[in-house]
């Protein structure tokens, strides 16, 4: 047997035998966070014996301990039902937040279905023979136990026992390694009741203890402007929100492409529903393909469907371990669409499937007959083909502060119907719509660059260059001269604005002749003078003037353009990195971007430009 | 061991008491906290304090002690410390804390001890020459209660009849404490404080403590198997607390001196 463990950072294996376990669990959940509760919650109610384990004194996670009980996005449906109209009668009879009746309620069916829960307990070690879990190594307040189990779940949300386990997990995009921005709750006194307030910070690797610690200490020591006027402040909801932690490579992975290009998984645990919810405004810096989705086609807040494999809860390579939570096998770039709570209601419910079905037929876990999982999941309502909804535009308000217009979208599938919807301020749909016709668009698109109508044209200038046509080149260049600073109306938030769209497609198409274009925004002298950056709080998603949002977006776009242009054209790099020492060495450009504090949600962002800049230059070695 | 895991002084839970220690010693001690945040003895466990006419003696403590008041924390002779978190986490900043990080052994050898710990990088092993504990160790806790704020339902202003309240900084809103035994787990204190407010028809729950609110046998400092025992919670206020770890950070210094 294999005693797996994390000393400083690194993994250790050490052969160990003779091990005494204190106690035998069917399953052990390591954190009892929302999903981890409601996995052992529904473990317990399958018949099975259940051990919870959590790191903090109260149960429910991001739900209660992170102040964030409700959901916007995802399918209501599974036995979570039960529990959350449970959470609402009480939060009704005692008229609290719904955070805090999920404390009790959550304790309450966990105590009715016996299951004992370590509270204040972190795992410190994983038992491993051969490649199955066999047991887990406890730091409780008592000193260390030896527990042993059939099924671990690991519910961290940061997949940190499938990692001590020896499991492989990403962490981050392939840009520059970064995570999503991290959030604090706080608790204000508005008038006479209490209200949460959502504030985004900075990007933090969950498993990094000391940036970690800086950042939970940063997040409440520092008190933005709108946060006081909000109203008194009360608390600091003790969780932060991590959006994005580490996620497993599991058995079946489930990645972005696969999702467009319709290669959808035939063993679906249940169906996810949400945009691909990623905070920040460098999403030009994100991989390729969503980026091209996010900015190139200015489509990040539509909503879209798809199944999540079951199989996406087990790491590769292992049995006896499962991971129903955040943490699942999923690729960063949909990462931000299967984090809603009821998604992660569903993990837990599959996964206590998955633990019964294997205990009961004697198999590893990857070896159940799919036909009972299915059948199990269906009949509870967690996996129901009436979630798989298809593209949508969703919410509950547009960018203008206006009902939404809630809608289904369909992809065009005919060059001849582009003009018609490229012509609006809402072109994003068929920009898309032909990137995926590809050449068969193209002669329509290069048509439609000489129409008099000024959006038509430099839409199809988009559209054109999402199919990778150069022929686009001349409007996208224009539209960066002009500083075109119209935005798009396609989502609820997160917005392009067209100068901004024109750079990332320049990057894309890797035009080595717009190379002193690009340079021209970063480095002129006078640019953040210009009048279409002053802040004139006009900007709903961001009404402070302390964040420049337009000037971000421009730098931003410049130098992943610059960086994308410079790795296809060896030839451009040093006169490319000689201009990001112009525009970044002396620091400048900070304040020209935000007066906020490096740490902060908009410094972050200001930080990581320059940050990307000489990486590049570092990685081209000029 | 490297030498970046080697501090004069390792102090145990991130407490008021342990924040006036970081404040004194700086870069010389590192505090370990098992959990996610700061100050939990008073702020988390809604334990606002009293006896707040009493005299600090550091300069630092008065000067936490000015930014409470600029804050409200003592208008109209009701203690509300909500609001005084930001300036408590400021004191935190560029200090030596490690949150989420629990405390597994800790030993005594020639140079002082060894202390293992555990958290999101997994085990760390530091040196150093004194351990100071600001927690409340289980044996000295005399009396231990659950707090909650309640609010009264529909403009009640009156205080609920049969249980145990304080005022706090808003008319009709109070702290509802919550005696249990001294070995109360979190789960079960929230299962007496559940049935508590049951019998509360007139008010409403507004949120529930992150900690138990503790009062100890003995305040500090004093030794206990070679560690000093500083506990926070013995301090009437989190000001006084704060004060005592200064004092004693101070007192550590003048002794690493000679």
């Amino acid at each position: 047997m294999l005693l797996c463990e994390l000393w400083e950072g690194c993994l250790t294996r050490t052969a160990v035998k003779d091990v005494c376990f204190d106690a035998q669990y069917d399953v052990i959940v390591c954190g009892l966070g929302n999903s981890g509760a409601l996995a052992a919650l529904f473990s317990a109610e399958n018949g099975l014996s259940v051990l919870g384990l959590e790191r903090l004194f109260t149960v429910g996670g991001t739900t209660t301990a992170g102040g964030i009980p409700t959901w916007y996005f995802g399918c209501a449906g599974g036995r979570a039902g039960a529990v959350e109209e449970a959470r609402r009668q009480h939060s009704r009879r005692f008229g609290c937040e719904l955070a805090e009746s999920g404390r009790f309620v959550l304790e309450q069916k966990l105590r009715q279905q016996g299951v004992p829960m370590l509270l204040g307990a972190s795992v410190c070690g994983v038992y491993l023979q051969r490649q199955k879990v066999t047991g887990v190594r406890v730091l409780t307040a008592g000193g260390i136990r030896n527990i042993a189990c059939c099924v671990l779940m690991d519910c961290t949300g940061d997949g940190a026992v499938a990692r001590m386990a020896g499991c492989e997990t990403v962490f981050g995009r392939a840009w520059d390694g970064l995570g999503q921005p991290y959030s604090r709750v706080c608790r204000v006194r508005s008038g006479s009741a209490l209200q949460t307030v959502n504030m985004d910070f900075g990007r933090v690797d969950p498993l990094d203890d000391r940036a970690l610690s800086r950042a939970l200490v940063f997040s409440c020591a520092w008190e933005p402007s709108p946060l006081r006027r909000m109203g008194k402040f009360v608390q600091h909801m003790p969780l932060i929100g991590v959006r994005e932690g580490r996620h497993i490579v599991s058995e079946e992975q489930l990645r972005l492409q696969d999702v467009f290009d319709g290669n959808f998984t035939a063993e679906p645990a249940f169906y996810t529903y949400s945009d691909l919810d990623k905070h920040g405004w460098d999403k030009c810096m994100e991989s390729d393909l969503f980026a091209d989705w996010a900015v190139g086609a200015n489509l990040n807040a539509y909503n879209m469907s798809f199944p999540v494999p079951w199989k996406a809860l087990i790491p590769k390579g292992f049995d006896g371990l499962l991971v129903p939570c955040r943490a699942l096998g999923v690729d960063c770039d949909v990462a931000g669409s299967v984090r809603m709570i009821p998604d992660m209601n569903k993990t837990a419910e599959a996964a206590a499937d998955i633990a019964l079905l294997a205990l009961r037929h004697g198999c590893p876990l990857k070896q159940i007959p799919y036909e009972e999982l299915r059948s199990r999941l269906q009949a509870s309502g967690c996996l129901d083909k009436a979630h798989d909804r298809g593209l949508w535009v969703d919410g509950k308000r547009d960018y203008d502060g206006g009902p939404l217009q809630v809608q289904q979208m369909h992809f065009l599938t005919q060059p001849q119907q582009l003009e018609e919807r490229l012509a609006t301020l809402r072109p994003g749909l068929a920009i898309w719509s032909a990137r995926r016709m590809g050449a068969a668009a193209q002669p329509t698109l290069r048509g439609l660059l000489s129409s008099p109508d000024e959006n038509t044209r430099k839409h199809a200038a988009f559209a054109l260059a999402a199919t990778g046509d150069a022929a686009a080149v001349p409007l996208l260049r224009q539209m960066v001269e002009q500083r075109d600073d119209l935005m798009l109306r396609d989502c609820r938030k997160y917005n392009q604005h067209r100068a901004a769209m024109a750079m990332y497609h320049l990057g894309r198409l890797a035009d080595a002749d717009s190379v002193e274009l690009l340079l021209g925004v970063l480095t002129a002298p006078d640019e953040h003078l210009r009048p279409i950056y002053q802040p004139d709080g006009s900007y709903p998603w961001f009404p402070w003037r302390d964040f420049r949002v337009l000037l971000y977006q421009f730098f931003c776009n410049a130098v992943a353009a610059l960086v994308r242009i410079g790795e296809a054209h060896p030839a451009e790099r040093a006169r490319i990195a000689q201009g990001f020492v112009q525009a970044f060495a002396d620091g400048g450009y900070y304040e020209k971007l935000t007066s906020r504090p490096p740490e902060s949600f908009e410094g972050g962002l200001a930080v990581n430009l320059a940050k990307t800049a000489f990486d590049a230059k570092e990685r081209w070695g000029v | 061991m490297k030498r970046e895991n080697r501090y004069d002084v390792i102090v145990l839970g991130a407490t008021f008491a342990a924040a006036g220690l970081a404040q004194a010693l700086g870069s010389r001690c590192l505090v370990l906290e098992a959990g996610p945040t700061a100050g939990t003895e008073f702020l988390g466990a809604l334990h606002f304090g009293d006896d707040y006419a009493a005299p600090l003696q550091s300069g630092a403590a008065k000067e936490l002690r000015e930014e409470f008041e600029q804050r409200g924390a003592f208008s109209d002779g009701r203690i509300c410390l909500l609001d005084c978190a930001a300036p408590f986490y400021r004191r935190w900043q560029e200090k030596e804390l490690l949150l989420n990080t629990a405390v597994a052994g800790i030993e005594k050898n020639e140079e002082g001890f060894a202390v293992l710990s555990h958290g999101a990088a997994g085990f760390r092993r530091w040196q150093a020459a004194c351990v100071v504990d600001t927690r409340a160790a289980q044996q000295d806790i005399v009396c231990k209660t659950f707090n909650a704020l309640i609010a009264g339902r529909e403009g009640n202003a009156a205080p609920p009849q049969g249980v145990s309240v304080q005022r706090w900084g808003y008319e009709g809103d109070w702290v509802l404490q919550c005696p249990v035994a001294a070995d109360a787990d979190p789960a079960a204190a929230r299962a007496v404080l559940e049935a508590q407010l049951e019998q509360l028809a007139q008010h409403r729950l507004q949120m529930i403590a992150e900690d138990f609110a503790c009062t100890v046998s003995a305040a500090g400092p004093y030794l206990r198997e070679g560690i000093v025992q500083l506990p926070s919670c013995a301090y009437r206020n989190p000001l006084l607390a704060f004060d005592a770890g200064v004092l004693y950070g101070e007192e550590v210094l003048r002794h690493a001196a000679l």
